[in-house]
């Protein structure tokens, strides 16, 4: 049944992906910078070295990068990543048989929001997508899972640093702290991000590609 | 099912009625615990009773099916009971790992450092746990004989040729970390009407996990396997090729009544409804049992008159099947699809079985749910421990 499905378009979903994603890491880089800001502007102040002034602007330019508005940018994140990741899934099981995907189907968008299944469920999905997909036939191991170790390291980072945020900040002890999560964080998100940028273009174009050698 | 809801309400009110004789003990509330404590103390002494009693007719009711079944089973080795407190204490490794990790996952209030601990942790409880159960599961399962009496009900009969134990071993990819197999999944299924018994391939050195197994030798099994059918509330029979399994369709069809009678029929084999058409009034069409998808293809009923019935299993439709098929919602497993139409199939014979499908989902993250209850099933007695010697002045 599943080997005469059709092949579903992914470049379009793959570009939308893409794009959202570099945004999403843009954002991140930019809260990293508020962050900075804040930490040398109160560094600065503690020392005698910056006015009242400088303060409130860093405090509000810190402020406003964290705003709720970001957090809508997640959902079309999410949402059309995982419309991508479904295509190319149903495609990659047409291209190299049911045999060739570790993980049932449900599992490409499943996984990623499943706790526990989601520290490794991804990482099987996404392997034997770009496996099934290449025309090598592999998967480029060391890559993924350097992608994968800095996604889940990176969560991992992001919740010590929003616990700290919640938790108020008494001292610039904490907040160089804080701009230390902060930048682990962004950096890992660039890893991840750039990984995952590049999976997406290299999988849609095999895909698309091979729809056209592919029996129907 | 009855008897089971007053066992467990003697013992809840007992446990309710002793924190608070510990409250009255320790000065916390005294007048209302005192007076909790006579009334919860008082409902779990009238319930002892009835329970112990129910108990006593549950076994009695189920004597002669343990001893048919019992015939022929080997003495339990004396480190049985090693290897099941190992199996348990697996669960609990699996189930408490897992909890931790996902607690990790969300974070709440940990810092960074020890988010990292209890993942390592977890990870490491959950890894154990899983190794230890790959190697006690199936010298831990529990035999024919040990379900009956623990369960109570008529038992559901499950029959087919040994020959396919191989695929209904198999494990689909239904969970985080896949461990029950679909046999498994389907004798939960089923558990909803009776606990389920079948015939163990005899020489097999572990029991296959599923059904109860019990034993019978090569040359004098029939008798057994017929009375057992008519001591039986339902007979399942997966079809399959093998003279023995031919003997018990035709002995099923010649002494039961039809509706007890339920037909699984593996995938894409037409052949063997060719064959099961021969003693049948109404034949089966082939494509009838044939456009199914899965392990089990299609579910057969019968009227009262032997006519047969033919439910394929398919994927469900509507919203709730989707969000499960696009893995929204929880990822359903073949044998899932399998207790749905069991569920329909129950239905026209006139048993409404709601949770069936729920059960062989819920049978597919059991290591996960055991785990966890028997953690709580720790806890609880500890709580009251505790307290007790703090009433003491021990601790």
């Amino acid at each position: 049944m599943d080997g005469k499905q059709q092949h579903r378009p992914v470049t379009g979903w793959g570009v939308a992906a893409s794009l959202l994603i570099a945004g999403m890491v843009a954002v991140d880089l930019l809260v990293t910078v508020a962050d900075w800001r804040a930490y040398l502007v109160v560094e600065d102040y503690v020392a005698g070295r910056a006015t009242d002034a400088e303060l409130v602007a860093a405090s509000d330019f810190w402020d406003s990068v964290r705003g709720p508005q970001w957090l809508l940018l997640l959902v079309p994140v999410y949402g059309v990543f995982a419309v991508w990741m479904w295509r190319a899934r149903v495609n990659a099981e047409r291209l190299g048989g049911p045999g060739s995907q570790r993980r049932a189907r449900a599992w490409a968008i499943g996984g990623w929001i499943t706790p526990v299944a989601n520290l490794w469920v991804p990482y099987q999905v996404v392997s034997d997508v770009w496996k099934a997909s290449s025309p090598r036939r592999s998967a480029p191991r060391g890559l993924l899972a350097v992608w994968w170790g800095a996604l889940l390291v990176g969560g991992y980072v992001e919740n010590g640093y929003v616990n700290m945020v919640k938790d108020e900040i008494r001292s610039v002890d904490d907040l160089r702290r804080l701009v230390l999560l902060s930048t682990t964080g962004a950096a890992l998100t660039v890893v991840a991000g750039a990984i995952i940028l590049h999976a997406v273009h290299r999988i849609s174009g095999w895909q698309t590609q091979r729809s056209t050698e592919a029996p129907r | 099912m009855f008897a089971r809801w007053i066992t467990v309400t003697e013992v809840t009110t007992a446990y309710v009625a002793l924190h608070l004789l510990v409250n009255v003990g320790t000065g916390r509330w005294v007048g209302a615990s005192r007076a909790g404590a006579l009334l919860f103390g008082a409902v779990a002494l009238v319930l002892l009773g009835p329970a112990l009693w129910l108990r006593r007719r549950r076994r009695a009711g189920v004597g002669e099916l343990v001893g048919l079944v019992n015939r022929y089973e080997a003495r339990q080795p004396r480190w049985r009971g090693a290897v099941r407190a190992a199996n348990t204490a697996g669960y609990l490794l699996f189930g408490v790992g897992t909890l931790a990790v996902a607690a990790s996952e969300r974070g709440g209030t940990m810092t960074l450092e020890a988010s990292f601990a209890v993942l390592v942790g977890g990870a490491a409880a959950a890894g154990a746990g899983l190794l230890v159960l790959r190697h006690t599961r199936p010298h831990a399962a529990r035999g024919a004989a040990q379900t009956l009496l623990r369960d109570g009900r008529d038992p559901v009969l499950y029959l087919r040729s040994f020959d396919d134990d191989e695929t209904a071993a198999r494990v689909d990819d239904g969970a985080d970390i896949n461990l029950h197999s679909r046999e498994e999944q389907l004798a939960a299924a089923l558990g909803v009407v009776g606990p389920v018994i079948a015939v163990g391939r005899p020489g097999e050195p572990l029991p296959r996990l599923g059904a109860a197994r019990f034993y019978l030798p090569l040359d004098d099994w029939q008798g057994t396997v017929g009375r057992l059918m008519d001591l039986s509330q339902l007979i399942v029979l997966r079809l399959g090729q093998g003279e023995g399994l031919r003997w018990e369709i035709e002995r099923a069809r010649a002494t039961q009544p039809p509706d007890k009678l339920i037909l699984l029929v593996p995938g894409g084999r037409s052949e063997l409804a060719a064959r099961l058409n021969e003693g049948l009034p109404t034949p089966l069409l082939p494509r009838e049992v044939t456009t199914g998808e899965y392990w089990i293809g299609a579910v057969v009923v019968f009227d009262g008159h032997w006519t047969p019935r033919a439910l394929p299993v398919q994927q469900r439709k509507g919203l709730w099947a989707w969000l499960a098929r696009t893995g929204i919602s929880t990822v359903e497993t073949p044998t899932v699809h399998v207790a749905h139409t069991l569920r329909t199939a129950l239905a026209a014979t006139g048993r409404r079985r709601r949770t069936m499908a729920y059960r062989a989902q819920m049978a597919s993250q059991k290591a996960d749910l055991l785990g966890v209850w028997l953690a709580l099933l720790l806890v609880l007695p500890g709580w009251l421990g505790y307290r007790v010697l703090q009433w003491a002045g021990l601790w």
